[in-house]
């Protein structure tokens, strides 16, 4: 197996080696913060998975043509929109009620739509086919 | 006059003719409401907005009212890209969040300019500081967008 060795390659491989470090040394020396450290090490640990397997591939395999590109565009214009309307109700809870929604649940609920609402909606508008 | 060409924009009208109805039943404790904030002034607020906006829409032709192409390819881009600064922001505030208020630093007065009365603390909260966010980032990009010209 032939693996790249181009600038881009590298500089994945060093960010990733250094999240790792870093992560390490966190959750060695400041041990209120090792939840930190930990994401950082995990954070790494991926991007160096992933960096292996994108290494063994051509450059122009990942290259997102025009259509990827305005479907991704128009994945995060919905999910941006689903966000700010939950992010909408929960200030609008908090502001006309006296029971208030703690922030870290909320952040919780409103990554997950984000995230989930993005990556269904690119399925949707990848299987759709062409865009109106 | 005809007071509407372009029925494609009614419901806007219709929107705003409602927010202020409900806006105005609040105030009249028609409805009833125990909340601290005022939400009859800001829908009534909001209902005349949106009247304002639906009947200027709907006066308007509809080849000029409608968007072109650039302009949504514009909008897509611009309100992909914030949906990925809101995300970004939301998992910022939620390490603050983790790593501060265990060690009792509120981190929600971070965003306080003034000394503000306990009433309006509700406006400053980190909801409203995500859609503080969002619409300064939208202004920023669109701007951005327009100047940079075509859409790689």
């Amino acid at each position: 197996m032939k693996f790249r060795k181009d600038k881009y390659i590298l500089r994945f491989f060093g960010m990733s080696l250094s999240m790792i470090l870093l992560g390490t040394i966190i959750s060695i020396f400041i041990k209120s913060m090792f939840f930190i450290g930990g994401g950082l090490i995990l954070g790494g640990f991926v991007l160096l998975v992933s960096g292996l397997y994108v290494s063994t591939k051509p450059i122009e395999y990942f290259m997102p043509d025009e259509r990827i590109k305005k479907n991704t565009a128009i994945a995060g214009y919905h999910a941006f929109w689903l966000v700010l309307l939950i992010i909408t109700i929960f200030n609008m809870i908090e502001m006309s009620s006296p029971s208030s929604v703690k922030y870290l649940d909320a952040s919780t609920v409103i990554m997950l739509v984000g995230v989930y609402s993005f990556l269904s909606l690119r399925w949707y508008y990848n299987k759709k086919g062409g865009l109106e | 006059m005809k007071l509407i060409n372009n029925k494609r924009y009614t419901v806007l009208v219709v929107l705003g003719l409602v927010n202020i109805m409900i806006g105005l039943a609040e105030m009249l404790k028609i409805i009833p409401y125990s909340g601290t904030a005022t939400p009859g002034v800001s829908m009534m607020g909001a209902g005349i907005i949106i009247l304002i906006i639906g009947l200027y829409l709907s006066r308007t032709p509809e080849s000029e009212s409608m968007p072109d192409e650039r302009t949504m390819k514009r909008d897509m881009k611009v309100q992909s890209s914030t949906f990925g600064i809101i995300l970004a922001y939301v998992t910022l505030l939620l390490l603050m969040d983790v790593s501060w208020s265990s060690n009792s630093i509120n981190m929600g007065d971070f965003f306080l300019i003034f000394s503000r009365p306990e009433d309006m603390s509700v406006l400053f909260s980190r909801y409203m500081s995500i859609i503080f966010v969002a619409i300064i980032s939208i202004v920023a990009l669109t701007f951005y967008y327009n100047k940079k010209g075509d859409m790689k």
